[in-house]
């Protein structure tokens, strides 16, 4: 896994706002109508749109995760993801 | 400034990849008994009434001339799809079969195989609909052709055809779908720049040579011949299961594909089919629209194209670890998009100049085969007619080359896998290989 922005100095609502932007917009849907504890496939979103998200991930966060394991404990949700971010930034 | 050609009513210019649907098609026609066609099956748990659904489906039908249309030419050589007038009658294609105690072994799957090898009629015919009563199961059958929908619009289009039927025939359910596209003739940069990135990803794939299964030319035109595997619920949650913790959470596709990659790899092997590196297509769909309505006809597809090389396909972790980054790679640069783009630059072309050009680059080795999983249940009901639908699946005719592929969809927290295989390209013992490996490797 690359880890880069370490200075970055972003909070764990900051970065599940970002993310949940980009799923949004990813999945043609209102931010608003995302719950961040909603598990993604919950959502519709399948291997190619959680690809999207891996992408939209490493553009904002500078953190390339599609060779980490990709648990569903930190993977499945928005917020756990937004964690396992905030964890490895 | 840069004329701008609306799309006016009776005309729908053609996508770039409406067109290579195109010029898939007229390949099929010149190598197989018909052209580039799939087939929709819903499997029923009680039979419907054929009166029921014939006088529906004439009436349905009605609310569409675009199934009755054809392709032209713009003068700015920009090819479309030329519609009748909304009063043009659409004529009806329903078959029924009656199976009965001599029907064959193979029960709805020999006239389901019999019906998607049946050329359309001419050229304004698209679509063409069957129902099977068989001695304990029974369906109704949707074989479209691949220039009018997707598969995802296919599914859509049979889903509003439920609807229609489930409101007693309101008319409502086809308005406000979209009918128009832009003629797309600006932007032209963007085009090549887009060219230019596919450019560079095929090269990259071709420079291994591309491993591919002669396909032997027979006295006849050879029709397609099918598997469905059925994985039910309880089976397909298992695969889910397996697929999260092999290959990461919502990885089902990667997994899905490595088992058929290490399949495939068996097959070739054994057939001694010579060296180089898999090269394999796999749809994928752009749908973007919050309104499905608005991307129901035509072609919303786009294409992936990934390696496997040999030495991966016997190594599963490798093996799905490459998968997963030759996807993100290729979302990274949004190679479906640019190819979407890309291929507009086509459009100028004759279709029976392209059906050469694509056999050139390559000698005819497209592709090692295709794979595909629709993850998404686009056909939303579970009953059609007072019947429960027990099963959707999909019988696409591969395109040639490869003429062998691996198609997943799910319905309703079911797993389907069809192969789908050029007569005489694979023999039964391979297919049977193939479904063995699939039904224990997943």
């Amino acid at each position: 896994m690359e880890v880069k922005n370490k200075d970055a100095k972003m909070t764990e609502q900051d970065i599940e706002s970002t993310l949940l932007e980009g799923i949004a917009s990813i999945i043609s849907a209102e931010k608003a109508s995302l719950a961040p504890d909603r598990p993604l496939h919950e959502l519709g979103i399948d291997s190619l749109g959680f690809v999207e998200i891996l992408v939209f991930i490493e553009k904002t966060f500078k953190l390339q995760l599609i060779q980490a394991d990709l648990t569903r404990k930190d993977f499945e949700t928005a917020r756990s993801l937004s964690s396992f971010i905030y964890r490895n930034l | 400034m840069a004329f701008q050609y609306l799309s006016i009513k009776n005309r729908y210019y053609l996508s770039g990849f409406d067109w290579v649907m195109g010029v898939m098609d007229l390949i099929m026609k010149h190598t197989t008994c018909s052209g580039n066609a799939s087939q929709i099956v819903l499997m029923l748990d009680a039979p419907l009434d054929e009166i029921v659904v014939r006088k529906g489906l004439t009436q349905f039908l009605r609310l569409f001339p675009v199934i009755r249309g054809s392709v032209a030419r713009h003068y700015t050589l920009a090819p479309y799809w030329r519609m009748p007038d909304k009063d043009a009658a659409s004529p009806l294609t329903l078959t029924v079969t009656r199976l009965d105690d001599s029907s064959s072994g193979q029960g709805v799957l020999g006239p389901l195989t019999t019906f998607i090898n049946t050329p359309f009629q001419d050229k304004h015919d698209h679509l063409a609909f069957h129902l099977v009563y068989g001695r304990g199961e029974q369906c109704l059958a949707m074989t479209f052709d691949h220039r009018l929908f997707d598969a995802r619009g296919a599914e859509l289009f049979l889903g509003l055809f439920q609807q229609f039927l489930a409101s007693g025939g309101d008319a409502k359910v086809a308005q406000n779908i979209s009918l128009t596209r832009d003629i797309d003739l600006r932007g032209w940069k963007q085009k090549f720049l887009a060219g230019q990135t596919v450019n560079r990803r095929i090269v990259a794939l071709t420079k291994d040579r591309v491993r591919a299964v002669p396909l032997v030319q027979q006295g006849r035109m050879p029709g397609f011949q099918y598997r469905i595997i059925n994985f039910d619920r309880e089976e397909a949650a298992g695969i889910t299961t397996r697929a999260y913790a092999e290959a990461g959470y919502l990885m089902i596709m990667p997994y899905l594909f490595a088992r058929v990659a290490e399949s495939m790899h068996r097959i070739f092997e054994q057939r001694g089919v010579g060296s180089g590196a898999y090269v394999v297509p796999v749809s994928t769909d752009l749908r973007r629209a919050k309104d499905v309505r608005d991307e129901l006809f035509f072609n919303r597809n786009s294409m992936f194209f990934f390696q496997v090389k040999p030495t991966d396909a016997t190594d599963p972790k490798r093996l799905i670890a490459s998968l997963k980054e030759q996807m993100y790679q290729q979302v990274q640069i949004k190679f479906p998009e640019k190819l979407m783009e890309a291929s507009s630059l086509m459009r100028i072309f004759p279709l029976s100049l392209m059906r050469m050009a694509f056999h050139l680059p390559l000698e005819g080795k497209l592709a090692s085969y295709c794979f595909s999983h629709v993850s998404k249940d686009t056909f939303a009901s579970m009953d059609f007619l007072g019947a429960r639908i027990t099963n959707l699946f999909h019988m696409p005719r591969t395109p040639v080359p490869p003429g062998i592929g691996v198609f997943f969809n799910s319905f309703n927290g079911r797993l389907n896998a069809t192969i789908s295989c050029l007569e005489g390209a694979f023999s039964e013992e391979e297919i049977d290989a193939i479904e063995k490996d699939l039904r224990c490797s997943l």
